[in-house]
């Protein structure tokens, strides 16, 4: 096969097993679902950004838009979507644009933007200027965003024994000590809360700008015992309609992010956590005051980690020379 | 020493709290928290020698009383120490990671 068939394939196989994984995806399917069939009149026009396999255009017109238009950047994706689209009998009011959402230009004639561009950290897939783009230029007056709100929350987790190699075959505190300062992927079924989750910061996409940066968020759990704590998960909770939440903690496709943290002290108290999370200086702090007065406070970044690796770098490129 | 060396050996510097150091395995860094988009030059690697000096930067110790505390601590010379303590106060300055105390009445 020659090379750009075979990259191809390769891509197709990756990108459809991609969205297979979100096609199985029940609960988000349910709440996007909700959510379109709330804010979809018969006669709308639907702009969906990053469609993917296309399912919410596919249904948007199947709940009676007049015109939907389908911005999807992966060419292998825009026959799929075409198909969907014949399959359900709405191929003549669905228009695939292949494009990316960041730059593609359309006229200001849409009611509803619906857009999945929600990572397991909320913002990393282009979800703030995307949406502030589609909101300035091409959705009407009184129209609508799905989703309309993002909000993080977190809560103080116990953290699986996963850190190093695992039976110890050998001391692995080197890399333990940088992947400290790294942020991870908790499996849901690893998610063992020790405090309630709180909401670390809300966006709302009606009016938020991308050019702001994320505002430093400050939570404070309460726990029974500091030692059992590992780190602090973090998951995104959508607003995508009136009513209407999807939460990525369990359940769906999405994963929580693990910031770990350095062990604390026995028993109880109050943990304040403090998070920046602008993916170029994402980092996090605690202060934990334990019920009998002691204190801790560290601060994890994955510039530390940098720092450390370009320390030993600069000292291998000297060594060479 | 000059008389320049002296006067800023008496003068008293605090940590920025835009500057947040960790001791990783032998290496301290230090981490700015900018207001943008990280300056990964402004990342700093200290000596350990570099960072007692930082943790000593508490707002109230003057220059030379920092040196004394590295000449306790460290087996060095002292003209060598307070060379090196003006050099790092400089870099820390330009990275706006150490702040002048006011003067004590």
């Amino acid at each position: 096969m020659a090379g750009p068939a075979k990259a191809s394939l390769a891509r197709l196989a990756s990108t459809l097993a991609y969205h297979q994984v979100m096609l199985a995806d029940a609960r988000r399917n349910r709440a996007f679902a909700r959510a379109l069939a709330r804010r979809v009149r018969p006669g709308a026009n639907v702009l969906d950004l990053g469609s993917g396999s296309g399912v919410w255009a596919v249904l948007a017109a199947r709940l009676g838009a007049r015109r939907v238009v389908a911005v999807e950047r992966e060419a292998v994706l825009v026959p799929v979507i075409e198909a969907l689209a014949r399959e359900a009998g709405v191929a003549d009011r669905v228009e695939v644009v292949r494009a990316d959402a960041r730059h593609v230009r359309l006229r200001r004639e849409f009611d509803v933007v619906v857009g999945e561009l929600v990572g397991n950290e909320a913002f990393e897939e282009g979800l703030l200027p995307v949406f502030e783009r589609a909101r300035e230029r091409f959705l009407r007056r009184g129209g609508a965003l799905v989703p309309e709100a993002v909000a993080l929350v977190a809560a103080p987790v116990r953290v699986p024994p996963r850190l190093g190699l695992t039976p110890p075959l050998l001391p692995a505190t080197s890399v333990a000590s940088l992947t400290a300062h790294v942020p991870s992927n908790l499996h849901p079924s690893e998610l063992h809360a020790l405090a309630p989750g709180r909401e670390l910061l809300r966006i709302d996409l009606r009016r938020a700008r991308s050019g702001d940066a994320l505002p430093v968020a400050r939570a404070r759990f309460r726990v029974k015992d500091a030692k059992a704590v590992g780190g602090i998960a973090v998951w995104v909770r959508m607003r995508l309609g009136p009513g209407i939440e999807l939460e990525t903690r369990a359940g769906t496709h999405w994963l929580p992010t693990l910031l770990p943290l350095e062990p604390l002290p026995r028993g109880p108290g109050v943990l304040e956590v403090e998070v920046d999370w602008n993916a170029a200086r994402r980092r996090w702090s605690v202060a934990f005051e334990g019920a009998r007065g002691e204190r801790r406070s560290a601060s994890h970044s994955p510039l530390f980690a940098w720092g450390v690796v370009r320390a030993a770098l600069a000292r291998g490129r000297s060594a060479r020379r | 020493m000059s008389r320049s060396a002296q006067g800023r050996l008496a003068e008293v510097w605090a940590r920025s709290a835009r500057m947040v150091g960790r001791r990783i395995g032998d290496e301290y860094v230090l981490v700015p928290l900018a207001e943008r988009g990280a300056d990964l030059d402004s990342i700093l690697n200290l000596s350990r020698v570099a960072a007692f000096v930082w943790e000593q930067l508490d707002g109230a110790k003057s220059g030379g009383q920092v040196v004394d505390a590295v000449l306790e601590q460290f087996e060095v010379e002292r003209d060598r120490a307070e060379r090196d303590y003006l050099e790092l106060v400089e870099t820390l300055v330009e990275l706006d990671a150490v702040k002048r105390a006011p003067k004590r009445a």
